[in-house]
């Protein structure tokens, strides 16, 4: 899918890894090395106990796979889970790595203590989630973990890529069967200093003439954080594509619910045509 | 009255006619004579021979047909054999035969094309005229045992005269309507019985028969010029060694589409296609312990030059070039065993290296893109118009396509009494790679009109941008193929003929439609700009091999005392991955080319000449084709039952005449009349547009004095309106109309030494 291709590597190509373990960080066996840098992620710690949630300056991530022995080492560096506490960093014993219907995952619900340079600190509830691409390639989704079971902490990437299926119904003849395509692609890139997402729709297909079109982008949706994702929501933002804008697309009442590595549900009206277009995906 | 009327009054007044006043007769030469071959035409038959293509549907047409036809290229004698149609239309470069509904119109053949033994292998490269022409042989179903890739539909062999069999001057001059006009001189000589030469050239014109609108030109003019050299040696009883050299230049200007909806042709960019080629072939032929070796060598050089206002309006869309170098190198080398005895055999070895360098800009100009582009653009954000920098702007692309096979072949043939049992298998290896270039550097202006501002103040400029496209990369495909042949032939009694029944698989090779990378291009320059999407290049220009079964039953017969011979077949072929030629939809124009499926072609065809008394003959043939699809669906429409376009669903050869000598200053007299017949013929997928069934009715008469004769000839005598091609492009419908009657003389001599 040329959209993905061309968004990844222009937002996050840290995050994409092949399984070839033809890397220069691991010259022999069959193993990959993906280092997720902190300008790509946005840290989301809740407090447990009184359910506050801070969006934090993101994490610098290292991942090691050894797809031989089939376990996956995680490096934490400049973990910031408190605002009021020192940014940590640790590495994790290797987690053994799963391949569920071609995706890479970890799942390690259980106790792992590590030491800090001045301390320790206990990890539970890892999970980490690979996402199989059309190009065979696999793609960093979900990163979450429990500090010290306290800190429930969710990585939320930048860029934020979701398939699935688009119904657009008629608002002026709502009992006319929906129009359904499974063409259209979403990318929700999130600006944690603004507070602020912009929405990308590659492929648009909302009607079954519709003309096609290059990426078309919404900036500068504002933005509201929850425990294991965010979301965005406004009035009316009219899209650019290719640089430029296009006010016969306008949209309106955009709502957006994103669960960081896992869905999006969105809902955005568009008044050229009548049309009221819902998305309900998955993390790709 | 229409045309069938007046070809039916014809005909049996013209008989009547000449009846009277003949004197004496000479024997017509036969159309189609099964089984028979001359032994001094066996000189440079490798494959062929006695009893070859007795299991298969064959058209012959001998020297003397020939001349009485004045046959010179494949289109004249294509005319005589039954399913077999190679319409006039456009340039040179266009040769588009169909065989039993099996053909294309760009790219790879379905029909190979061999002279003097040399295969040309490319298509493009068929349409010239040969003067000289000793015999034809229009071989029908499956030669891909034999004669490998491309020969899935059949194989048109011409022969020309060799200089150990025929030595002689012969000038041949010609002038007719429309300043068409030919002059032809060979030289065929024998220096000793073992050495032989004939050098012969020729050059020919036509104004065109049509005239552009725009600019009031003639559309369809053509120069073409050949030179031809043969050697022929025997070094000794068992070996024989033939060369022939072909040199062939073609120029022509317009092409005459004319529009459905205006019916002219008027277009105003240049529209002209010139080509050179060269083609040389060595046959080395030796007899060694009753086996005979043979090797046919083979370089071809092909420089070709094509530019077309490609959407043949007046106004300034775009035109398309094409300008290609190409060498191309073929051996192939055959051992046959003895001919006589219940069991023969031929294997053999053939291999090919081709290589093609290819520039195929297109270029756009104002009106293309205002209505392609910009009108397209500006239609979906109107608030933000865009316009573009300059008037005309480039989409070039560069391709190097560098193909090779090898092949190994063995065809064995085993005579249990009055049985015959063929079996083949051929196996073929094939690569072709593709290293294209496309580029692209234009720019255009982004105009705010969405902003407000004073009225009356000009929209100002929002951004500018520039489209800097460089796309390169490769493509590589391999192909293999096993191809079995099986049939049974039973010879009839008292040398009455034989029926056969065959099964043969056949096969066209794949490859990559080079045309489709100026709409690749232009869907990258819309991808630039915020619109449409991008082809996905080797989904789009990979096309790959097209196979079909081809089964027959047949009968060839021959009476009275071999004056009379028929041919009967019926066939059903079946085709996997046929390769069509489409049109796409919408603004864009061009060419692509689609595995379409699976369809199927069932028909019959039946032949008959007759040399009747006092030197009269008759010939006719007659095809009958309906070829369909059983599966296609474009992924716009499902067109599965639907008729296979371009290809006719009749196709008809009538004609009748005699050959006298007399005593007097006229010494002989020869006269033919005859008429063909085509169609209907389905224009498209959807079977909405077509041409219907239409005849031509063509004559001529010749007067001979010793070694001088003069022929009147007279083409399309009723005028007959039709249309030979159809296509869309930019959604408007364009055809090209059959040639107008034409009439005109040509003066010969000839002298054998």
């Amino acid at each position: 899918m040329k959209f993905f291709q061309i968004f990844t590597l222009l937002s996050l190509p840290v995050v994409m890894l092949t399984s070839c373990g033809n890397d220069d960080d691991n010259p022999s066996g069959n193993s990959f090395s993906l280092p997720v840098d902190a300008a790509g992620n946005t840290i989301l710690s809740q407090n447990i106990s009184t359910g506050a949630v801070e969006a934090l300056p993101g994490a610098n991530y290292g991942l090691k796979g050894d797809l031989d022995n089939g376990v996956l080492t995680l490096t934490i560096n400049d973990l910031q889970y408190d605002s009021q506490k020192n940014a940590i960093s640790f590495t994790l014993p290797a987690a053994r790595l799963s391949i569920t219907q071609g995706s890479f995952s970890v799942d390690q619900a259980g106790d792992v203590s590590v030491a800090l340079s001045n301390g320790a600190v206990t990890v539970s509830d890892l999970l980490i989630k690979f996402a199989l691409q059309t190009n065979g390639t696999q793609k960093l989704v979900q990163l979450s973990y429990t500090i010290d079971h306290t800190y429930k902490i969710t990585t939320v990437f930048n860029s934020n890529i979701f398939v699935g299926t688009t119904t657009t119904t008629d608002l002026t003849s709502p009992e006319t069967k929906p129009f359904t395509s499974q063409e259209p692609m979403y990318n929700v890139v999130l600006d944690r200093k603004n507070k602020t997402a912009q929405l990308q729709i590659a492929y648009a297909k909302f009607l079954p003439a519709m003309p096609s079109l290059g990426v078309m982008y919404f900036d500068k949706i504002p933005v509201e954080y929850t425990a294991d994702g965010f979301t965005f929501s406004i009035n009316e933002v009219v899209p650019s594509i290719n640089n430029t804008p296009y006010p016969d697309f306008k949209v309106a009442n955009i709502s957006g619910t994103v669960v960081a590595g896992k869905t999006l549900k969105l809902t955005f009206e568009c008044a050229r045509f009548n049309r009221k277009v819902s998305f309900e995906g998955t993390a790709y | 009255m229409n045309c069938l009327h007046k070809i039916l009054i014809v005909l049996p007044l013209t008989a009547a006619a000449f009846s009277a006043a003949a004197d004496g007769s000479v024997p017509a030469d036969s159309v189609t004579l099964p089984g028979v071959v001359l032994a001094e035409v066996a000189v440079t038959t490798i494959k062929g021979g006695n009893n070859a293509n007795a299991d298969e549907s064959a058209t012959y047409i001998g020297r003397k047909a020939v001349e009485q036809l004045s046959i010179v290229n494949l289109k004249q004698a294509a005319a005589l054999a039954p399913n077999f149609h190679i319409p006039a239309y456009g340039s040179r470069m266009t040769s588009s035969i169909y065989v039993r509904g099996l053909g294309a119109r760009i790219d790879q053949p379905a029909v190979g094309l061999n002279i003097d033994n040399i295969p040309i292998i490319n298509k493009d490269n068929f349409d010239f005229d040969i003067s000289d022409i000793d015999r034809v042989e229009l071989l029908r179903g499956p030669q891909n045992i034999l004669y490998g890739r491309n020969t899935m539909g059949g194989l048109i062999n011409i022969y020309t005269l060799s200089p150990l069999t025929y030595q002689g001057v012969r000038a041949r001059l010609t002038f007719g309507a429309y300043d068409t006009y030919s002059a032809a001189v060979s030289v065929y000589h024998k220096f000793n019985q073992r050495l032989g030469m004939s050098i012969g050239g020729e050059t020919s014109g036509t104004d065109g028969y049509f005239r552009n609108a725009y600019n009031n030109s003639r559309t369809g003019k053509e120069r073409l010029s050949n030179l031809r050299w043969k050697t022929a040696f025997r070094p000794s009883p068992k070996v024989i060694v033939e060369n022939s050299m072909m040199l062939t230049y073609a120029r022509q200007y317009g092409y005459p589409y004319r529009s459905v909806s205006s019916d002219q042709v008027a277009y105003n960019d240049t529209c002209h296609y010139s080509r050179f080629s060269f083609i040389d072939g060595l046959t080395v032929k030796h007899s060694f312990r009753g086996i005979t070796f043979s090797s046919i060598i083979t370089a071809q050089y092909l420089s070709d030059d094509m530019v077309l206002d490609q959407d043949f309006t007046p106004e300034p869309y775009f035109t398309l070039q094409q300008k290609r170098k190409e060498w191309t190198f073929t051996g192939d080398f055959v051992a046959r065993g003895p001919q006589t005895g219940k069991y023969s055999w031929l294997t053999g070895l053939f291999g090919f290296f081709r290589r093609s360098r290819m520039q195929a800009p297109v270029n756009f100009y104002a009106t293309g893109i205002q209505k392609l582009i910009v009108d397209h653009r500006n239609e979906a954000n109107p608030h933000y118009p865009i316009a573009w920098d300059s008037d005309n702007f480039t989409l070039g692309s560069t391709f190097i396509m560098p193909s090779g096979g090898i092949s190994v072949y063995h065809e064995s043939n085993l005579a249990l009494g009055d049985f015959t049992i063929t079996g083949g298998l051929r196996f073929d290896w094939e690569r072709t790679d593709l290293d294209y270039h496309s580029f692209c550097n234009t720019a255009y202006t982004t105009y705010d009109d969405f902003t407000g501002r004073p009225d009356g103040t000009p929209m100002p400029v929002y951004s500018h941008s520039s489209i800097v496209l460089d796309e390169r990369g490769s493509l590589q495909r391999d192909y293999t193929q096993l191809l079995p042949k099986l049939s049974v032939s039973y010879r009839l009694p008292s040398e009455l003929g034989n029926v056969y029944v065959s099964a043969t698989k056949g096969y066209k090779s794949g490859g990559y439609n080079t045309q489709m990378f100026s709409d690749f291009l232009q869907q990258r320059l819309m991808k630039e700009m915020g619109m449409s999407q991008q082809y996905d290049v080797a989904q789009t220009v990979v096309y790959r091999p097209e196979t079909d079964w081809n089964f027959e039953v047949g009968a060839h017969l021959s009476m009275l005392d071999r004056r009379l011979s028929a041919d009967l077949s019926l066939f059903w072929i079946e085709v996997d991955n046929q390769q069509v030629t489409m049109f796409p939809e919408g603004s864009i124009t061009g060419r692509i080319m689609a595995n379409a499926g699976r369809s199927r072609s069932r028909g019959v065809e039946a032949s008959v000449v007759w040399q009747a008394p006092q030197g009269w003959y008759v010939r006719g043939s007659y095809g009958l084709t309906d070829a369909r699809f059983i599966d296609f669906n474009n992924g716009r429409a499902d067109y599965s039952d639907k008729r296979v376009p371009y290809a006719p669903a009749n196709s008809l050869f009538l004609g009748a005449g005699f050959s006298r000598r007399l005593r007097g200053f006229i010494d002989g007299i020869e006269a033919e009349i005859n008429t063909t017949g085509t169609g209907d013929i389905v224009w498209n997928e959807a079977n909405t547009v077509r041409q219907p069934f239409y005849m031509l009715l063509n004559a001529s008469a010749k007067l001979r004095h010793r070694h001088v004769s003069l022929e009147l000839w007279a083409r399309n005598i009723t005028a007959t309106q039709y249309a030979t091609f159809y296509f869309v492009s930019i959604g408007n419908a364009f055809l090209q109309k059959g040639n107008p009657f034409t009439a005109g003389a040509t003066l010969r001599f000839e002298m054998d030494l």
